[in-house]
Protein backbone atom coordinates (compact mmCIF):
# COMPACT_ATOMS: atom_id res chain seq x y z
CA UNK A 1 0.00 0.00 0.00
CA UNK A 2 1.40 3.52 -1.09
CA UNK A 3 1.16 6.39 1.11
CA UNK A 4 1.99 10.01 0.48
CA UNK A 5 2.66 11.44 3.53
CA UNK A 6 3.30 15.38 4.37
CA UNK A 7 5.30 16.93 6.86
CA UNK A 8 2.55 17.10 9.77
CA UNK A 9 1.90 13.84 9.71
CA UNK A 10 5.52 12.77 9.47
CA UNK A 11 6.29 14.79 12.70
CA UNK A 12 2.82 13.15 14.55
CA UNK A 13 3.65 9.38 13.18
CA UNK A 14 6.92 9.84 14.60
CA UNK A 15 5.92 11.15 17.34
CA UNK A 16 3.63 8.57 18.93
CA UNK A 17 6.65 6.23 17.70
CA UNK A 18 4.86 4.58 14.64
CA UNK A 19 6.53 5.75 11.77
CA UNK A 20 9.32 2.67 11.48
CA UNK A 21 5.96 0.20 12.07
CA UNK A 22 4.40 1.93 9.60
CA UNK A 23 7.02 0.35 6.97
CA UNK A 24 5.90 -3.40 7.33
CA UNK A 25 2.32 -2.48 6.08
CA UNK A 26 2.69 0.75 3.51
CA UNK A 27 5.28 2.02 1.33
CA UNK A 28 5.65 5.73 2.80
CA UNK A 29 6.45 8.59 -0.35
CA UNK A 30 7.44 11.68 0.35
CA UNK A 31 8.52 15.01 -1.72
CA UNK A 32 11.77 16.86 -2.10
CA UNK A 33 9.47 19.93 -1.07
CA UNK A 34 8.61 18.41 2.63
CA UNK A 35 12.18 16.96 2.83
CA UNK A 36 13.63 20.26 2.58
CA UNK A 37 10.62 21.26 5.31
CA UNK A 38 11.85 18.74 7.65
CA UNK A 39 15.64 19.70 7.41
CA UNK A 40 14.74 23.33 8.36
CA UNK A 41 12.69 22.62 10.90
CA UNK A 42 15.64 20.21 11.90
CA UNK A 43 17.54 22.91 12.31
CA UNK A 44 15.79 24.46 15.49
CA UNK A 45 15.95 23.60 18.81
CA UNK A 46 13.24 22.13 20.04
CA UNK A 47 10.99 18.63 20.11
CA UNK A 48 9.88 18.70 16.70
CA UNK A 49 13.81 19.01 15.59
CA UNK A 50 14.18 15.93 17.24
CA UNK A 51 11.14 14.52 15.71
CA UNK A 52 12.40 15.86 12.14
CA UNK A 53 16.30 14.44 12.22
CA UNK A 54 14.48 10.64 13.26
CA UNK A 55 12.52 11.12 10.28
CA UNK A 56 15.08 12.83 8.15
CA UNK A 57 17.39 9.16 8.95
CA UNK A 58 14.57 6.87 7.44
CA UNK A 59 14.86 9.21 4.36
CA UNK A 60 18.60 8.65 4.13
CA UNK A 61 18.47 5.13 4.57
CA UNK A 62 15.62 4.81 1.80
CA UNK A 63 13.07 3.14 4.34
CA UNK A 64 11.04 6.70 3.06
CA UNK A 65 11.18 7.27 -0.91
CA UNK A 66 11.40 10.92 -1.88
CA UNK A 67 10.24 12.06 -5.64
CA UNK A 68 11.64 15.32 -7.07
CA UNK A 69 8.30 17.48 -7.78
CA UNK A 70 9.03 20.55 -10.05
CA UNK A 71 7.16 23.65 -8.84
CA UNK A 72 4.62 24.11 -12.13
CA UNK A 73 3.46 20.75 -10.91
CA UNK A 74 1.80 22.15 -7.36
CA UNK A 75 2.11 25.78 -8.08
CA UNK A 76 -1.34 25.58 -9.14
CA UNK A 77 -2.64 24.49 -5.79
CA UNK A 78 -1.07 27.02 -3.35
CA UNK A 79 -3.41 28.90 -1.74
CA UNK A 80 -3.39 31.09 1.49
CA UNK A 81 -3.89 27.98 3.46
CA UNK A 82 -2.06 25.39 1.29
CA UNK A 83 1.91 26.03 1.37
CA UNK A 84 4.30 23.80 -0.98
CA UNK A 85 4.61 20.81 1.27
CA UNK A 86 1.13 19.75 0.90
CA UNK A 87 0.38 20.94 -2.27
CA UNK A 88 3.81 19.44 -3.73
CA UNK A 89 1.95 15.97 -2.27
CA UNK A 90 -1.30 16.28 -3.70
CA UNK A 91 0.76 17.08 -6.95
CA UNK A 92 2.56 13.70 -6.38
CA UNK A 93 -0.44 11.41 -5.85
CA UNK A 94 -1.61 12.36 -9.20
CA UNK A 95 2.19 12.35 -10.87
CA UNK A 96 2.22 8.91 -9.19
CA UNK A 97 -1.12 7.37 -8.78
CA UNK A 98 -1.18 7.02 -5.50
CA UNK A 99 -4.56 7.23 -3.94
CA UNK A 100 -3.66 8.09 -0.06
CA UNK A 101 -2.22 10.97 1.26
CA UNK A 102 -2.03 11.64 4.59
CA UNK A 103 -1.90 15.38 6.34
CA UNK A 104 -2.83 16.53 10.08
CA UNK A 105 -2.39 20.14 8.52
CA UNK A 106 -6.45 20.84 8.77
CA UNK A 107 -6.21 24.06 6.76
CA UNK A 108 -4.52 22.14 3.67
CA UNK A 109 -6.61 19.01 3.94
CA UNK A 110 -9.76 21.26 3.30
CA UNK A 111 -8.54 23.57 1.35
CA UNK A 112 -7.33 20.72 -1.04
CA UNK A 113 -9.94 18.06 -0.50
CA UNK A 114 -12.57 18.96 -3.38
CA UNK A 115 -9.49 18.42 -6.07
CA UNK A 116 -8.35 15.37 -4.19
CA UNK A 117 -11.79 14.04 -4.73
CA UNK A 118 -11.96 14.87 -8.13
CA UNK A 119 -8.64 12.85 -8.88
CA UNK A 120 -10.13 9.93 -6.55
CA UNK A 121 -7.18 10.32 -3.42
CA UNK A 122 -8.41 10.03 -0.05
CA UNK A 123 -7.38 11.81 2.42
CA UNK A 124 -6.62 11.01 5.89
CA UNK A 125 -5.14 11.72 9.21
CA UNK A 126 -2.31 10.12 10.91
CA UNK A 127 -4.79 7.86 13.17
CA UNK A 128 -5.46 6.03 10.17
CA UNK A 129 -1.58 4.59 9.99
CA UNK A 130 -2.27 3.31 13.37
CA UNK A 131 -5.74 1.76 13.28
CA UNK A 132 -4.39 -0.30 10.39
CA UNK A 133 -1.09 -1.08 12.45
CA UNK A 134 -3.88 -2.53 15.00
CA UNK A 135 -5.63 -4.22 11.79
CA UNK A 136 -1.97 -6.34 11.37
CA UNK A 137 -1.55 -6.94 15.04
CA UNK A 138 1.43 -4.94 15.14
CA UNK A 139 -0.09 -2.62 18.21
CA UNK A 140 -2.93 -3.10 20.49
CA UNK A 141 -5.83 -0.89 20.67
CA UNK A 142 -4.77 -0.07 24.53
CA UNK A 143 -1.57 0.43 23.17
CA UNK A 144 -2.80 3.12 20.48
CA UNK A 145 -5.32 4.66 22.61
CA UNK A 146 -2.70 5.95 24.49
CA UNK A 147 -0.99 6.89 21.41
CA UNK A 148 -3.86 8.82 20.61
CA UNK A 149 -4.59 10.68 24.06
CA UNK A 150 -0.12 11.82 23.46
CA UNK A 151 -1.01 13.15 20.28
CA UNK A 152 -4.37 15.04 21.74
CA UNK A 153 -2.22 17.29 23.99
CA UNK A 154 0.33 18.37 20.86
CA UNK A 155 -3.10 19.39 18.60
CA UNK A 156 -4.48 22.95 18.38
CA UNK A 157 -8.20 23.06 17.64
CA UNK A 158 -7.91 19.41 15.73
CA UNK A 159 -7.22 17.95 19.48
CA UNK A 160 -11.09 19.07 20.45
CA UNK A 161 -12.11 16.29 17.85
CA UNK A 162 -9.88 13.93 18.13
CA UNK A 163 -10.59 13.87 21.96
CA UNK A 164 -14.39 13.23 21.39
CA UNK A 165 -13.33 10.80 18.89
CA UNK A 166 -10.76 8.81 20.86
CA UNK A 167 -13.32 8.70 23.65
CA UNK A 168 -15.61 7.47 21.66
CA UNK A 169 -13.48 4.72 20.31
CA UNK A 170 -12.95 3.85 23.70
CA UNK A 171 -16.30 3.13 24.88
CA UNK A 172 -16.76 1.51 21.20
CA UNK A 173 -13.81 -0.96 22.16
CA UNK A 174 -14.83 -1.37 25.54
CA UNK A 175 -11.36 -0.98 26.82
CA UNK B 1 12.97 39.77 28.86
CA UNK B 2 13.16 40.14 25.00
CA UNK B 3 14.58 37.97 22.85
CA UNK B 4 15.75 38.93 18.91
CA UNK B 5 13.91 37.05 15.91
CA UNK B 6 15.44 37.56 12.31
CA UNK B 7 13.34 36.43 9.51
CA UNK B 8 13.07 36.82 5.81
CA UNK B 9 10.32 38.36 3.77
CA UNK B 10 9.61 39.14 0.07
CA UNK B 11 10.86 42.61 -0.94
CA UNK B 12 7.42 44.00 -1.95
CA UNK B 13 5.72 42.88 1.46
CA UNK B 14 9.12 44.80 2.89
CA UNK B 15 8.19 47.96 0.57
CA UNK B 16 4.38 47.83 2.24
CA UNK B 17 6.07 47.65 5.32
CA UNK B 18 8.72 50.45 4.76
CA UNK B 19 5.52 52.15 3.79
CA UNK B 20 3.28 51.63 6.60
CA UNK B 21 5.92 52.43 9.08
CA UNK B 22 6.56 55.95 7.39
CA UNK B 23 3.24 56.94 7.70
CA UNK B 24 2.70 56.00 10.96
CA UNK B 25 6.50 57.50 11.67
CA UNK B 26 7.35 54.58 13.04
CA UNK B 27 10.22 52.10 12.77
CA UNK B 28 10.47 48.89 10.70
CA UNK B 29 10.50 47.09 14.28
CA UNK B 30 7.52 48.95 16.44
CA UNK B 31 5.45 47.98 13.39
CA UNK B 32 6.51 44.25 13.13
CA UNK B 33 6.56 43.78 17.02
CA UNK B 34 2.82 45.25 16.94
CA UNK B 35 1.53 43.25 14.41
CA UNK B 36 3.40 39.73 16.11
CA UNK B 37 1.48 40.56 19.43
CA UNK B 38 -1.92 41.08 18.00
CA UNK B 39 -1.84 38.10 15.98
CA UNK B 40 -0.43 35.81 18.09
CA UNK B 41 -2.46 37.05 20.98
CA UNK B 42 -5.83 36.70 18.73
CA UNK B 43 -4.83 33.05 17.12
CA UNK B 44 -4.42 31.73 20.51
CA UNK B 45 -7.77 32.90 21.71
CA UNK B 46 -9.62 31.73 18.21
CA UNK B 47 -7.83 28.72 18.77
CA UNK B 48 -9.26 27.61 22.53
CA UNK B 49 -12.60 28.65 21.42
CA UNK B 50 -12.16 26.70 17.98
CA UNK B 51 -11.34 24.40 19.72
CA UNK B 52 -14.52 24.33 22.48
CA UNK B 53 -16.42 24.15 19.12
CA UNK B 54 -14.77 21.93 17.20
CA UNK B 55 -15.52 19.15 20.40
CA UNK B 56 -19.03 20.43 21.11
CA UNK B 57 -19.91 19.81 17.47
CA UNK B 58 -18.28 16.53 16.93
CA UNK B 59 -20.13 15.50 20.21
CA UNK B 60 -23.46 16.37 18.02
CA UNK B 61 -24.07 19.14 21.06
CA UNK B 62 -23.71 21.81 18.07
CA UNK B 63 -25.55 22.23 14.80
CA UNK B 64 -23.25 23.09 11.85
CA UNK B 65 -25.64 26.38 11.47
CA UNK B 66 -24.38 27.28 15.51
CA UNK B 67 -21.31 26.56 14.56
CA UNK B 68 -21.34 29.17 11.44
CA UNK B 69 -22.63 31.49 14.08
CA UNK B 70 -19.47 30.96 16.36
CA UNK B 71 -16.77 30.29 13.88
CA UNK B 72 -18.10 31.68 10.27
CA UNK B 73 -19.14 29.71 7.43
CA UNK B 74 -14.89 29.04 6.05
CA UNK B 75 -14.00 28.02 9.32
CA UNK B 76 -17.30 26.04 9.88
CA UNK B 77 -16.47 24.01 6.74
CA UNK B 78 -12.71 23.50 8.30
CA UNK B 79 -13.95 21.83 11.46
CA UNK B 80 -16.80 19.43 9.47
CA UNK B 81 -14.62 18.37 6.69
CA UNK B 82 -11.79 17.55 9.27
CA UNK B 83 -14.14 15.60 11.21
CA UNK B 84 -14.96 13.97 8.84
CA UNK B 85 -11.54 13.04 7.22
CA UNK B 86 -10.98 12.47 11.35
CA UNK B 87 -13.84 9.77 11.53
CA UNK B 88 -13.09 8.23 8.25
CA UNK B 89 -9.60 7.72 9.59
CA UNK B 90 -11.11 5.86 12.90
CA UNK B 91 -13.44 3.93 11.25
CA UNK B 92 -11.76 2.57 8.00
CA UNK B 93 -7.70 3.34 8.54
CA UNK B 94 -6.07 3.38 4.88
CA UNK B 95 -8.47 1.53 3.19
Amino acid sequence: MKLVVDTSSLLSLEFMGILEDSFEITEVYITNIVDAELKEIASYKDEKSRLAKNVLKFISGGKIKCININNEAFSKYLSRNVYSGEASCLALCILENISLMITDDADAAYSLGRIAMLERIKIRICVAVLMELIKAGITTKIEATKKMKNLIKQRSWEGGVLEVLVMKYIEENDL
Amino acid sequence: MTQMLTFREDEDIIEKLDELARQKMRSRSDIVRGAVREYVTHKLELIEIQKLAAKRYTEGKLSFDELVNILGYEESKKVAYYKDIAEESFAQGLS
